[in-house]
């Protein structure tokens, strides 16, 4: 046979790691994608950069803020906050099945009312606990964040998330760390538990102290100490 | 002879018939209570003729239709005597119920002696199982008649404190057998070549007399006494245990014969004795106590404020508060533990434990009462007592300290009081030391805080050897601590330089320790060390000029460096002796107040001043204490306590955390609580120094989930997994 080990290199190295140029052509509607990409994408790193997301946001009228991002985000699968790359970015899209920002526009209004139904609302939660993280090898999201990512996600769906707001406001400085994944999850799963009646809050059961501590701010009592 | 002979059913009629008259006479003797037993073996030989094919059924009908007669009869008989009294109603059926038991053994007679027939055709078990099924279940109607006549009995035995003769135990007897003899078999013994009877009384079939017999039971008796309660309502609380007594050792007596185990359970749960108890002993006995052994103690404070402050005053009063605390504590536990009544041992514990819980509740809402027990056993500790006085002292040091919720807090400040004893060299007895140590280890067992007092204790007594057989000189003795056992801290700041007297020594012992242990870091503690100093003034008033110096290691240096010129600055002076600034002006500043060194500025020297050693030196002692202020006060500071607190902290998270793995490790899967629980329960029996709070193991399940030792079943938030 005629292979040829040099050829094949080369060839690997043309075509670059991630091996998506193979895909390269097969319709109209991925070459609309591609053409899309290359409008945000960095021209060095070959990712969308902050920059390039600002437009795009822009381009789609939405502020870099808005609630809709995140969900846009779940669906791209962003590894990491402030980046896409050509796969999640072109993925994400093919999975909403739009190639053009005025499509996706349309779709912003019932991509903004996932996030009042229960399963979108849990999927895009627990999405960005990871995705908001400074980099994959840490566990905890740092308090800051947490906070400003819960006061964009709460109003959806968390009935006391003013209250709950305010708690952490006032936690002291102490008690102010940073916010590991359980107590990130036990939180939508308190919300799921109560639906906004906290009378149905049991101290004995299994809740992160954080959340006791907030049962106790909002007026309810703590668990004894006897068992 | 051919067992099975054919007769002709005439024959088997005309048999049967006076079989039957004959059991007619059996019938009847039953109800005078003494069985006909001559009519039955006569009977039972007629019948044993009777061997036709239909023989089987024949027997079957007889035994029913004689049950049932049997049973008819106790009926009818109780019926017509419903105006007899309890007593004697029961005695009947105990009548009766002999009665039955001649039955059955006639009928395993009759069995035995046609037992080849039946034998043969493989019958015989199905008849005795079958009779006894009949009885059973015929019985069963007469069993709640007796039931209620028992209940009747109690009653009346307990207005009239009667005790119920033995007759009650024996119906009793009845209930309980027919329960066990559900399921019987009949077995050949190969030795003897007989039958026997075997009554599986493994199958539990106890339900029947729990529900009829022994719950009813505990409620009626239950409402007995919580009526009772109710009427002894206004008693004091002294007469109400009295008569509780009273009345437990009567019941014990009446229901004896019940044959019932938890009776005494029941009763002292209505008659609430136990939270009655507990009460009584804390708001009657021991908070009284407490509170005024607390008031003494404000007492004795506040009088003191009047007086003329000296520290030396405010440490003997703290010993003499301390010691009076335990010896009024002692003496009311040993006080009320005499008055308890010895006469039921039941009451005994449940008075026993109430002392327990209420002296532990006290002790623990008491505040200071670690430190006053550290000053207590410190102080006694530092005296020169007779081994008997030190037993008796530390066996009261012992009563108390089992009682201590934070064990393992009070070690630690335990082992900086020892530290300090060793060193000064306090201690009076290094044998005491060690029984105490001794003592720790009994009552809480091994525990890290203890092995380290020992090996302090070790450490000292190596050290004495050391000093005594390697290293002779009148000069320098010096001490080896180990690091991990002693709660020293070394000051790195100092870089300290020997004066030349005796350098030369202790090069010669760091040498010869290093030949020995040789892989073994050591470092100066100067700042524990002191030293006692020969000072020649000449003013020569008092003394001829001669005094003794006990100072501190660091003003050794001082004074030594000082001998070898007239004057010198404080930068030199500093630089000279290597010691860092915090440690050598505070021990400066010392010596310049005692005016055994000068300085024109006196203590608001700056680096250029010039010292110069008081020539002109008197006072009115011989002996003259130069120590520092810092290292006489006995008070703990606060950051010494919130620093020991934070290390009880972390030593109880890591043991909390090791449970919990240990507890994950082996259940694998556990709901929240379940854990919880089982943690408390572990550290308690185990670990004996604390007692975890609540809060404390959420936080630490907390901290192993974001370790990822643990994580909670998706689904199921309340249950947690243990990650391999």
């Amino acid at each position: 046979t005629n292979y040829d080990v040099n050829t094949a290199v080369n060839r690997f190295y043309e075509l670059g790691y991630t091996g998506t140029a193979l895909k390269q052509g097969t319709g109209a509607f991925d070459k609309k994608l591609e053409t899309l990409y290359t409008q945000y994408a960095s021209k060095e790193s070959q990712k969308i950069e902050i920059d390039g997301i600002i437009k795009f946001f822009e381009d789609l009228g939405l502020d870099i803020m808005d609630p809709t991002t995140l969900v846009i985000s779940y669906y791209f699968n962003a590894k990491k906050s402030g980046e896409y790359t050509k796969e999640e970015f072109c993925g994400g899209l093919q999975k909403l099945n739009v190639s053009t920002i005025a499509d996706l526009k349309k779709k912003i209004p019932s991509l903004k009312a996932e996030l009042s139904t229960d399963e979108g609302f849990k999927n895009v939660y627990k999405f960005a606990f990871n995705f908001s993280k400074e980099n994959a090898s840490q566990k905890c999201l740092e308090f800051e964040s947490a906070k400003a990512l819960w006061s964009l996600l709460l109003p959806f769906k968390f009935a006391h998330h003013d209250e709950w707001l305010r708690f952490l406001e006032r936690l002291p400085k102490e008690k102010q760390k940073d916010v590991n994944s359980d107590l990130w999850n036990m939180l939508l799963e308190f919300h799921l538990q109560t639906r906004g009646d906290l009378k149905k809050y049991d101290p004995y059961s299994a809740w992160p102290t954080l959340i006791d501590d907030f049962m106790q701010f909002m007026g309810y009592q703590p668990q004894e100490q006897e068992y | 002879m051919s067992v099975f002979q054919p007769i002709s059913e005439e024959a088997t009629k005309y048999t049967l018939n006076q079989a039957t008259k004959l059991l007619e006479k059996v019938t009847c003797s039953f109800r005078t209570g003494k069985i006909d037993e001559n009519s039955f073996y006569e009977f039972f030989k007629l019948s044993a003729q009777i061997r036709s094919s239909n023989y089987f059924k024949l027997i079957l009908a007889w035994h029913y239709e004689q049950i049932l007669n049997f049973v008819n009869a106790i009926k009818a008989d109780l019926q017509s005597n419903i105006n007899l009294e309890v007593e004697e109603q029961i005695k009947l059926i105990s009548k009766y119920y002999s009665c039955f038991q001649i039955f059955v053994v006639q009928i395993k007679q009759f069995l035995l002696s046609i037992e080849d027939f039946l034998y043969k055709t493989q019958l015989w078990t199905t008849v005795f199982k079958k009779s006894f099924e009949y009885f059973r279940k015929e019985f069963e109607g007469l069993k709640e008649i007796m039931i209620e006549k028992i209940f009747k009995l109690i009653e009346k035995a307990r207005t009239n404190y009667v005790i119920p003769n033995e007759e009650l135990s024996r119906v009793i007897q009845i209930i309980i057998d027919l329960d066990f003899k559900k399921d019987i078999k009949i077995e050949r013994d190969l030795k003897n070549n007989e039958l026997r009877v075997i009554s599986d009384s493994s199958t539990d079939n106890s339900k029947n007399y729990i529900q009829l017999f022994k719950n009813p039971f505990l409620e009626k008796t239950k409402n007995h006494f919580q009526k009772l309660a109710s009427l002894w309502a206004g008693m004091n609380d002294v007469e109400y245990f009295n008569l509780a007594l009273q009345y437990i050792k009567r019941e014990e007596e009446i229901c004896y014969p019940l044959l019932i185990n938890n009776t005494k359970e029941t009763i002292m749960d209505a008659l609430q004795l136990k939270s009655r108890l507990q009460l009584y002993y804390q708001q009657k006995i021991f908070k009284p106590v407490f509170e005024s052994a607390q008031k003494k103690i404000t007492d004795y404070q506040s009088e003191e404020k009047n007086k003329a402050y000296s520290k030396k005053n405010f440490r003997d009063l703290n010993q003499k508060i301390a010691t009076e605390w335990v010896h009024d504590l002692i003496q009311t536990k040993k006080y009320v533990e005499k008055q308890i009544p010895n006469e039921d041992l039941l009451f005994n514990l449940a008075h026993q434990e109430a002392i327990d819980k209420t002296f532990q509740y006290c002790l623990t809402e008491f505040k200071n009462a670690s430190q006053l027990l550290l000053l207590y056993c410190d102080y006694f500790m530092k005296q020169n007592l007779s081994d008997e006085e030190y037993e008796r002292r530390q066996a009261d040091f012992n009563t108390i300290f089992v009682y201590m919720q934070s064990k393992d807090e009070f070690l630690q400040y335990y082992q900086q009081a020892l530290c300090k004893r060793l060193i000064c060299f306090n201690f009076k007895s290094i044998d005491a030391e060690y029984k105490m140590v001794t003592q720790f280890k009994n009552s809480i067992g091994v525990h890290t805080t203890v092995i380290r007092f020992q090996n302090m204790l070790t450490d000292l007594k190596i050290n004495e050897q050391y000093n005594k057989e390697k290293f002779q000189n009148d000069v320098l003795k010096i001490y080896i601590l180990s690091s991990v056992a002693w709660p020293l801290l070394r000051n790195e700041q100092d870089n300290i330089i020997f004066p030349s007297s005796f350098v030369g020594l202790i090069n010669q012992f760091t040498y010869q320790y290093n030949q020995i242990y040789n892989k073994r870091k050591i470092y100066w503690l100067l700042n524990e060390g002191s030293a006692e100093i020969n000072f020649i003034s000449d003013n020569m008033d008092n003394f001829g000029g001669k005094y003794i110096l006990r100072t501190t290691s660091y003003q050794m240096l001082i004074l030594m460096k000082m001998n070898e010129k007239d004057q010198f600055t404080v930068k030199d002076l500093m630089d000279q002796t290597g010691i860092n600034k915090y440690s050598f002006d505070s021990n400066l500043k010392q010596l310049i107040k005692l005016k055994i060194l000068n300085c024109s500025e006196n203590d608001k020297y700056t680096e250029f001043s010039e010292i110069k050693i008081n020539t002109q030196f008197y006072s009115t002692k011989k002996s003259i204490l130069c120590l520092p202020h810092a290292s006489v006060s006995t008070q703990q500071d606060d950051s010494n306590i919130s620093s020991i607190q934070t290390t009880v902290e972390q030593e109880r998270t890591q043991i909390i955390k090791a449970y919990l793995v240990k507890i994950m490790k082996i259940r694998k899967v556990m709901a929240h609580n379940d854990l919880i629980k089982e943690c408390v329960e572990l550290i308690k029996k185990c670990s004996r120094t604390f007692e975890p709070c609540f809060l404390h193991i959420k936080n630490c399940i907390e901290n192993l989930i974001e370790q990822e030792y643990i994580k909670r079943i998706e689904n199921d938030y309340k249950k947690y997994q243990y990650v391999q």
